[in-house]
């Protein structure tokens, strides 16, 4: 099963750093007198309505459906990992102050948000992608900062703290590998949340510009095209699923295999 | 753990209650043969054309509000309310009253009605929406029981045709007491027409009645329900299922969708509409004519009317809608300048201009709609003489508020329809220096003192004067290339095969020509 969901986010990272090469047409090129078409021995996954090459299309659109969501991740998981074990050694009010804000910032509502940032300020995913991270990482705070309240009363804590090891040192060098399961599971199911959320911003049409190839915005783009090839607009709706599926699975594995490595 | 798995799945909820685009329409509505059920692809904010001045808004109102003139079958003004009129100078004009007819509240229609119904919409105060329409009109004034002069400003030929459109008859006392909310569902509104509203609401939709009363061929529905259903693929699920008998809410493009379901027949006929681009003249590359030609040269409009009609349209040949031009010329259009597709010759004007190797341009445009389509045809088309247009995608509100206050227009894609068969309705609006400020339609912001003088002269001309002033004018705009023609689009309407309708141009109330197919 592993070996599955590794094939599969294999496959897509390769799309994703070489679609555009793979592609066998340049995804931008319109032919208009060909317009919407079912897959064909030319078009294996046919055209759409401005005479584009659904399969082209969707290979250089990997780029944009991953790398994206790639960034969110670890923007996300640098800051909670940093501020949680903060909070959670530190304690006092560093930690308290840190919890208000994060109690504020989990009561808004995280896709309403963005849609009003990306819709206001424009600019393609960049500010969408920093408005993810952002509204990601408060949950995942509060995730490390209880395991770290754990972990800093067990005993290698207290020795390391006995030997006079600077705070940064213990928190980073020996609390950090004790909860690289949970970073992990946590930086995959943040690149799955930003994965759906783009391809659901691009569906709304805000983002990024029409015609660039992203698996979000042909969802969006070919809807109205199911009746002359549903290839158009299902393609990148099972690709998007497919992904986010061995992403979320594969972080439950791996979760389940560092744990187990860890109590061993 | 928790966190992350709830906002994945919270995250992929949001994608599929996106894609399934909810709304669902009530099963049913109108019970018997003669209960039609409408949808409207937008929602009508008001049954006051002064504050509601839109397509849904006016599918209600030309239901339940007569015109002192209507428009035949040819475009041609036909007495309404007016059952004559004369015109003892050029610019005035003295309406009779149609004897006998009364309100839906049983009070008789008066001269002050009447003249009051229109010089409201010159009142600063009503803010009316129709204000445009009514620029030339100096003094509007009941002359005794049964007649109404309006005197203009100077001859204005296209009077009789916008008043067709705008001049909707209420009653002075609720007119009078609602400046600003007639027609809003607290106040509604109370008409002459074949229909009165029963029932009017932003959010569950209206009822209209047949009235009983009514002056003129009683209409063969007795009552219509009109749903408001926005996503256009939920619209054609609702028509298909029987859910809802009728819809203007789709467009030519789509077609393919409408024609094939069973027991639905989709009609097609000619609109008074025009899809063209604007380019803004007044700095940057666009202000070079050499570079608008080229841009001209190099958008493929044949392939763009195949992609934009398919097959119900056709390319338009002069800023103007083709109604219009049949008005003014019959068959005997002159030909204006143009600019066929020939990427050599959009090359070399491009060389005259200050731009030989081309540049870049951001485009505004709006998303979701036919403007991402079209502006998407446009680039690759420019991209080959060396034009790279950035596209900017806006949310449709957005980009609309961001066109009417004029900021930072470059090229658009516009696509209008109007109400009368007369160009000065139009041209006015596109090269007028007026109509270039803040929430006016001249997206070019082409015009010159000599352009409004001329606009001037041919608001007044007639005959062959008429002609001459508009071919002028006609062939500037096509040699200057403030806009691009693109094409004209057919209108459409799905009905069911329960019922049966006629449709023109010029017909305004779908209501009053759709009637119950024989043996249905």
């Amino acid at each position: 099963m592993r070996g599955v969901l590794v094939t599969v986010l294999a496959l897509a990272a390769v799309a994703a750093v070489a679609g555009s090469w793979l592609a066998p047409y340049d995804p931008a090129a319109q032919d208009l007198a060909l317009g919407a078409a079912g897959p064909s021995a030319a078009h294996w996954l046919g055209t759409d309505d401005l005479g584009r090459d659904v399969l082209s299309r969707l290979l250089a659109g990997a780029g944009s459906a991953l790398f994206w969501p790639v960034l969110v991740a670890l923007g996300t998981t640098a800051l909670s990992t940093s501020l949680g074990l903060l909070a959670g050694y530190r304690l006092g009010w560093v930690d308290a102050l840190m919890m208000r804000i994060i109690d504020l910032a989990i009561a808004m509502p995280g896709m309403l948000v963005l849609i009003v940032v990306v819709g206001v300020l424009g600019g393609g995913y960049g500010w969408a992608v920093l408005a993810m991270a952002v509204l990601f990482t408060p949950g995942d705070i509060r995730v490390i900062r209880s395991l770290t309240l754990a972990q800093r009363g067990l005993a290698y804590a207290e020795a390391a703290r006995t030997l006079g090891l600077r705070p940064a040192r213990i928190m980073f060098r020996h609390l950090l590998p004790n909860l690289a399961p949970t970073v992990v599971a946590n930086a995959l199911l943040s690149f799955v949340a930003a994965l759906v959320s783009l391809a659901g911003l691009s569906f709304l049409g805000i983002g990024l510009p029409a015609g660039t190839p992203d698996w979000g915005l042909m969802v969006e783009e070919n809807r109205g095209l199911l009746d002359l090839n549903p290839w158009a607009a299902l393609a990148p709706v099972i690709l998007i699923t497919l992904v986010a599926t061995a992403a979320t699975l594969l972080g439950d594995r791996l979760f389940e295999t560092l744990s187990e490595g860890g109590a061993r | 753990m928790t966190s992350p798995s709830i906002r994945a799945a919270a995250a992929a909820l949001l994608l599929l209650s996106v894609t399934a685009c909810a709304g669902s329409a009530q099963k049913g509505g109108g019970a018997g043969r003669d209960a039609l059920v409408w949808a409207t692809g937008a929602a009508p904010n008001s049954l006051d054309i002064a504050h509601g001045f839109n397509s849904a808004s006016t599918t209600i109102q030309t239901a339940v509000l007569d015109t002192m003139v209507t428009l035949d079958d040819r475009g041609t003004p036909a007495p309404g309310l007016a059952a004559s009129w004369t015109q003892p100078d050029p610019a005035s004009y003295e309406f009779t009253l149609r004897q006998g007819v009364k309100f839906t509240d049983g009070s008789a229609l008066t001269a002050d009605d009447a003249a009051y119904s229109l010089r409201r919409h010159l009142d600063p105060a009503v803010a009316s929406q129709a204000a445009s329409y009514f620029t030339t009109v100096k003094k509007v004034e009941a002359v005794g029981a049964d007649k109404v002069r309006v005197t203009l400003s100077r001859p204005n030929p296209a009077f009789l045709a916008v008043a067709a459109v705008a001049w909707q008859v209420v009653p002075r006392k609720l007119a009078e007491a609602h400046p600003k909310d007639l027609g809003s569902p607290e106040v509604g509104t109370i008409g002459t027409g074949p229909f009165k509203v029963v029932k009017f609401s932003l959010t569950s939709g209206t009822v209209l009645e047949r009235n009983d009363g009514y002056w003129g061929p009683k209409p063969a529905l007795r009552r219509v329900e009109i749903k408001n259903i926005t996503d256009a693929e939920t619209l054609r699920m609702a028509v298909r299922s029987g859910e809802v008998d009728g819809t203007d809410g789709l467009n030519a493009r789509d077609a393919r969708k409408w024609t094939g379901l069973p027991g639905v027949t989709t009609f097609f006929y000619p609109s008074n509409n025009i899809a063209y681009l604007s380019m803004a003249v007044g700095s940057g590359p666009l202000k070079d004519v050499h570079v608008r030609r080229a841009i001209a040269h190099a958008v493929d409009r044949a392939a763009l009317t195949r992609l934009m009609t398919a097959g119900h349209g056709s390319p338009a040949t002069a800023m103007l809608p083709r109604p219009q031009l049949t008005a003014v010329y019959g068959d005997a259009v002159p030909a204006f300048p143009d600019h066929p597709l020939d990427l050599a010759a959009a090359k070399a004007e491009l060389a005259k201009s200050a731009y030989p190797d081309g540049f870049t341009l951001s485009v505004p445009y709006a998303t979701g709609g036919d403007s991402a389509t079209v502006m998407q045809a446009v680039a690759a088309d420019l991209a080959k003489i060396g034009i790279k247009i950035v596209l900017e995608p806006n949310p449709g509100d957005k980009y609309m508020a961001r066109v009417m206050a004029h900021d930072r227009l470059g090229i658009q894609y516009v696509n209008l329809a109007y109400g009368t068969p007369d160009p000065i309705e139009v041209l006015p609006d596109m090269i007028s220096r007026g109509a270039a400020e803040p929430q006016g339609f001249n997206f070019s912001g082409y015009g010159s003192a000599d352009v409004d003088a001329r606009l001037d002269a041919l608001a007044s001309a007639t005959g062959e004067a008429r002609k001459t002033q508009l071919t002028g004018l006609l062939t500037e705009i096509a040699d200057q290339v403030p806009y691009i023609p693109l094409f004209y689009t057919d209108n459409a309407v799905a009905l069911s095969d329960r019922f049966t309708a006629t449709f023109g141009t010029w017909t305004f109330s779908f209501f009053t020509v759709i009637r119950p197919a024989s043996g249905s």
